[in-house]
Order: structure tokens, then sequence, then C-alpha cells
């Protein structure tokens, strides 16, 4: 674990310092943990709810907060979850299929306001949207994030030697698309 | 000589004749001359101890040349294909540094763009641009709302009265529950056990039966009023219908003949 991270949790047990250190949290991992959401759910404002339900189950379970995992990859494995189960509530409340959802979420990229079909980055996003649940989140942590895959295996739970094969199918599927289309 | 002609001079005096009888035997011209040589060169025969092997001679440092010879021999014979192969000059000077390198690089963690790269060409040279955007100073007025402590919740105190009456109503309840689950569970064993007994008799009887048998019953009877038939023997009467073609006063008789024990004491509170 990082300094800094030990430091804040430190503070973060003190009552007088309890919310100082809690903004401080915030303010660290806000961004990376937007974008890693942001990914997932694709629209701007279903991304701010799932942040910051994300932080508030953060607020309730970081004083058990076990010192022996890092504290970004327990972060990330709470968003990560959290976006899974907005997903899974927008299946529900829908009531469509997972295949539905995925060309929702693709028109929530077509309906951006700066999308252009014709640059290979949108068409990326597109691909994107094509993949199953656990490929996408792989693809974005690898592509975007650059995290090792030891780290991604903490968060995700899944052994290193899969993770791997699943980034492999991904970028396969994510050439072809775009190649398609 | 000095015996001799002692000798001689002796027998002169004895006046014998033997002294003046010249030697008999000869001895080949030059005989004692190569005696001593034919002598000492059996003697070296005999002390020799192989000496059948002594009419053979070996070249010079036969022996000790002989293993470099005879592998020499051996290598000349071995088969033609071992031969072609060669290795570039030096190559097990270098061989060591070669294999250590290759170690680090294989254990070097790959970077994401190598990888991407290996795995596809066309997707990493897409440009990793972020298409998406987010409002202005999101991330500077992103806030939580962090949930308040929570209050004491308030503690009601209930009456003897309404703790009473909270407890029978309860009862009841889980009375009705039980004895509708008694029922309903009694029921279902029995009509199952009767229906799988049944079926299997019925698939029984129709194994017996001809093709033509079966087509004939079926065009006589048709499904439809089977289904008729065991509808009509199976329904559950409808409890709202029933209750709603009840008058009050006989909604309230039956209440009155079918009492609960302990209804009355609560009617009384």
């Amino acid at each position: 674990m990082q300094t800094d991270d030990r430091e804040l949790l430190h503070l973060f047990r003190q009552p007088a310092t309890k919310e100082k250190a809690f903004t401080a949290l915030i303010k660290k991992y806000q961004e990376k943990l937007y974008w890693h959401v942001r990914r997932m759910v694709i629209d701007h404002d279903d991304a701010n709810d799932v942040l910051q339900n994300m932080f508030i189950k953060v607020w309730n379970a970081l004083e058990g907060f076990r010192e022996d995992s890092q504290l970004y990859t327990w972060l990330y494995r709470i968003a990560t979850n959290e976006s899974l189960t907005f997903i899974e509530q927008q299946k529900k409340r829908a009531a469509v299929s997972l295949s539905d959802v995925e060309s929702g979420l693709s028109n929530k990229i077509i309906a951006d306001k700066n999308f252009d079909s014709n640059k290979l980055e949108w068409k990326l996003q597109l691909a994107i949207q094509q993949l199953p649940e656990k490929q996408r989140l792989v693809f974005n942590l690898r592509y975007y994030d650059e995290m090792p895959y030891e780290e991604m295996s903490r968060i995700l739970e899944t052994s290193e030697g899969a993770l791997k094969a699943s980034y492999h199918h991904a970028v396969k599927k994510i050439e072809d698309f775009i190649k398609n289309h | 000589m000095e015996k001799k002609k002692y000798i001689l001079e002796e027998l002169q005096e004895l006046n014998s004749s033997i002294g003046q009888v010249a030697n008999c035997f000869e001895v080949p011209i030059g005989y004692f001359d190569i005696f001593y040589e034919e002598v000492i060169t059996r003697i070296k025969e005999q002390q020799l101890p192989h000496r059948s092997f002594q009419v053979f001679t070996v070249p010079v440092n036969y022996f000790e040349d002989l293993p470099a010879t005879i592998l020499s021999h051996v290598t000349q014979q071995l088969p033609s294909s071992a031969l072609p192969f060669a290795v570039p000059e030096n190559y097990f000077d270098g061989l060591a540094n070669n294999i250590l390198q290759k170690i680090k690089t294989n254990t070097a963690e790959e970077t994401v763009a190598e990888e991407l790269q290996n795995i596809s060409g066309f997707v990493a040279n897409i440009p990793k641009t972020n298409v998406f955007t987010v409002p202005e100073n999101y991330f500077n007025q992103l806030g939580v709302n962090i949930p308040a402590n929570k209050e004491e919740a308030k503690v009601e105190h209930i009456t003897s009265t309404k703790r009473w009456v909270r407890y029978v109503a309860a009862a009841c309840v889980i009375g009705l529950i039980a004895l509708g689950g008694y029922v309903w569970l009694s029921n279902g064993k029995t009509d199952s056990s009767n229906s799988f007994t049944k079926a299997a008799s019925i698939e029984k009887n129709i194994a017996k039966l001809s093709d033509t048998e079966i087509y004939n019953y079926l065009s006589t009877h048709p499904a439809s009023s089977d289904i008729i038939n065991v509808s009509a023997e199976t329904a559950i009467p409808d409890i709202n219908t029933s209750i709603q073609n009840m008058s009050d006063d006989e909604i309230q008789q039956y209440l009155d003949n079918n009492e609960e024990p302990g209804e009355k004491e609560i009617k009384g509170i």
C-alpha cells in the first residue's frame, strides 16, 4: 500500500479528520475511477450516479478495510461491481436481453454530440460495446488504464492467464468489428 | 702352456710314447674365433622371455601413436550424415551471453503497447484519444453527500393491552398459514400419488391397444370433452364469488359458528 493511502486511512479513522481524509481520497482517485465507470456505462449522468454511490459505499466500509490489500485495488473492485450492478439494474428495468442493453450503450455513443462515425476512435468505442461484459472490463483496464495483469487479477478475481486470453479475444473481436463496419 | 710342457716332459721321463702321439681331432678353421660369439648369442636368447616374438619388429613409437591412429580410422568410418552440420564461427564463445540476454528479455514485462502490437497491429494503430467529455469543472466540484449520522431510533413503549392484541393476531396468522399449508400439502400428496398411479396404469393400458383402436377412440372422443369433464370435476369454487353471493347475515352466522378460541376475548378488548 502507498504511504499516502496509509496516512489517509489513519486520518479517516480519527473523527476529527475523517471528512477531510475522505475528501482527499475522493480527489486522489475520482478521475481514474470516473473514467473506469464511464467506459462501462457510457453516459456521464449514469457514471456520476455510479461514482457517487460507489464512494458512499466506500465511506461506510472504509473503517473495516484491511490494509493487506491495496486501497486503489479495493476501490476499483467496488467501482467495477457498482458499474455491473447498474448495468444489471438497467437490464431488469427495461426487461430487455443483454444484446438490447449493448445496443442501448451503442446508441448512447451514437447519440453523443461529438460522435463521428468516420473516426476510428469512435468506431473503437462501438466495437468495445459489442464485447461481453467481462471482456469489455478487461479490455478497458488494459488498454486505457494500462493495468498490469497481476493487479487486474486481484480486482476481477480471475487468473492472469484467463485475463490475457480474454484481452486477446477482445482485441481480435474489436479488429474484426471495425474492419467489417 | 706351461702345464702342457710340464706334462709332456713328465711323460718323456716315464718313457711313455703317449706324449709323442699327435692330436687326431680337428676343429673347423676359425672355430674358436667365433665360438664365444655363438655362445653369448645363445645365452642372450635364453634370457629373453618371449623368444617367439623376437623375430617381429614394430615401427618406432608404434604403440604410443596407436590410439590416435585407431580413432582416426573410426572417425573416418562414421556415417557421413553426422558431418554436414556446421556452426557459425565463434558460436560457442557467445552462446552463454546470448542465452542470458534472451532470458532477461523474456522475463521483462511486456508493455501494453508491445502486447497490443503483437495481438493486432491494426488496433494498436487506432488513436488512443478520449472521445468522451465531462461537464466543465466536474472533477473540481465532485462531492459525495456523506450520510448523516444515524439518529437514535425512537423507542415506542406499547401497553400490555396492545401487546396482547398483537400476540393474538400473530398467533391467528401463523395458525391460518400452518392450517392452509397442511391442507395443501396433504391434498397435493394424495393427488400426486394418485395421479402417478393413474398415469402409470393408463400408459400400460394404452400400450396394449393397437394403433387402429387408439385412432377410433380419439375420433369418437374428442380431447376437448375430456378436458371439460376433468375441469368440471376438479374445478375449485371461487371463494370471492361465493362470498359476494352471501348476505351479511349469512357471513355473520358462519363466523359465529366457526369462532376461533379466544376470539371473544379479543372482541371484548
